[in-house]
């Protein structure tokens, strides 16, 4: 599916260090595939999620087929909202997570932004990225809740206060 | 339980150590976030940049004409509800004349309270949402779509064209029910005829107007049904369109002229990242989904 036959980009998490995506021995395993593509990128099916060095706990969360498209993501478990998330069986079922398996295999992310008017990051809780880590697969899943917001401001949005 | 927690926080704190050691470096760590979060001069993300800043406003353009078509749905849909409340008391007024002990001067005072029920209906099925009549198919501005005769005769004035709205790329969806759907469903003539049964006394006519009621009633409820079906399409559609431009922001956040670098290291004071990472660690081991799921 990598149409670029020698895509070399540099890895965002080490600057110096060049990464081949198309070399698959080296990609494949840690490629997490969006089925349904991403609203916005839908053309778009394979992703690479990277550390940022010196920025953790930040993300990004990287185009295998346009490796120029990326975005920057965090961890749901850092945003105190994550209680108020609520995902469906149903959801999950499209990434082939099952109640069984349930937290084992599941990773959540939400996608940041600079938020226009502020300047400040936020986040789109609204729609998460749920990753099935041991299938390697993943999908953005809508909520359909009014109550939580496309951009939700990080600076009040971090569970940091209440750590012991 | 312990020792993972132990083992876990070590290394994590060891990583955060080590990205003390490296705050002298910190300015080029700085420089190189730059480099990789801001690719402004990048002439392939440049234009491909522009290119999703016309497929934002494109999207806004649609979240708008979905925002307008809620709207006439909306008005649509409560006043389908308000035909079906006089369909209602129409039948109630047909069950109770229908009563052999009703005597005719009885009945002449339920077909008055029924001609204000067709009045009333006419009048929902001639309102407008923003200046527009809503039931005139796309006759929507020349004249009111239902005239009654005060008689026997209601007559539509509209024609039975859908109104579409385009709420994406290559997707059109049509807005509006047709006032020619109301005739054809036999909601005014079910009114006349119970009327016409009252004033002249005929309880068979009363009787089987009864029926006819009860199948207009049914399929009113039906467009119901369908007006909701479309707001859900919409609803659909609106979420698509807004999580699609959260995302295209999200990457054009990284192109544009605001400083992600910078937004980001407001969030890496050391404390931050150590604090953040227990919070990960602990929810590593103590995690339990199930709060996820709704």
């Amino acid at each position: 599916m990598i149409r670029q036959q020698s895509t070399i980009i540099k890895d965002p998490s080490q600057s110096d260090e060049i990464i081949i995506f198309n070399d698959m021995k080296v990609e494949q395993e840690n490629t997490i595939e969006f089925i349904y593509g991403l609203p916005g990128f839908e053309m778009l099916t394979k992703f690479v999620i990277k550390d940022i060095e010196d920025y953790p706990p930040f993300k990004v969360l990287q185009s295998l087929e346009e490796p120029d498209i990326s975005m920057l993501i965090l961890d749901i478990r850092l945003l105190k909202i994550r209680e108020q998330i609520k995902i469906s069986f149903g959801e999950l079922e499209k990434i082939e997570i099952y109640p069984d398996s349930l937290g084992e295999n599941t990773e959540i992310y939400v996608i940041l932004k600079v938020n226009d008017k502020k300047q400040e990051l936020s986040a789109n809780v609204k729609a998460p990225l749920v990753i099935n880590t041991e299938k390697k697969i993943g999908g953005q899943i809508i909520l359909d809740d009014e109550n939580l917001s496309v951009e939700y401001l990080l600076k009040e949005g971090l569970r940091l206060t209440d750590t012991n | 339980m312990r020792i993972t927690q132990s083992i876990i926080t070590r290394s994590l704190l060891q990583n955060i150590n080590r990205n003390k050691e490296n705050i002298n470096k910190r300015q080029i760590a700085i420089a190189t976030g730059k480099e990789i979060l801001r690719s402004s001069s990048d002439p392939v993300k440049f234009s491909r940049a522009s290119r999703f800043r016309k497929t934002i406003s494109r999207n806004d353009q649609y979240l708008k004409n979905i925002n307008g078509a809620k709207g006439w749905l909306d008005t649509t849909t409560s006043l389908l509800d308000n035909m079906s409340s006089g369909m209602i008391d129409a039948k109630e007024i047909a069950i109770q004349s229908a009563d052999e002990s009703n005597n005719a001067e009885m009945r002449k005072m339920l077909a008055d309270k029924v001609d204000s029920i067709i009045n009333d209906t006419v009048a929902l099925a001639n309102n407008t949402y923003m200046g527009k009549y809503l039931f005139g198919g796309t006759k929507t501005l020349e004249e009111e779509p239902f005239s009654y005769d005060g008689v026997d005769t209601v007559t539509y004035n509209g024609n039975s064209n859908n109104i579409y709205r385009r709420i994406a790329e290559n997707y059109n969806i049509s807005i509006n029910i047709a006032g020619s759907q109301l005739i054809d469903m036999d909601i005014f003539s079910s009114l006349i005829s119970l009327k016409n049964a009252l004033n002249d006394d005929d309880t068979d006519g009363i009787q089987s107007s009864i029926n006819e009621i009860n199948s207009a009633s049914e399929k009113l409820f039906s467009l119901t049904s369908a007006t909701g079906s479309i707001r859900n399409q919409l609803t659909m559609t609106e979420q698509r369109l807004d999580t699609a431009n959260m995302n295209l922001r999200s990457y054009l956040s990284q192109t544009e002229d605001v400083d992600l670098a910078k937004a980001i290291t407001e969030y890496n004071a050391e404390e931050m990242t150590y604090k953040a990472a227990l919070q990960v660690t602990s929810d590593a081991i103590h995690l339990n989904l199930m709060e996820f799921i709704g």
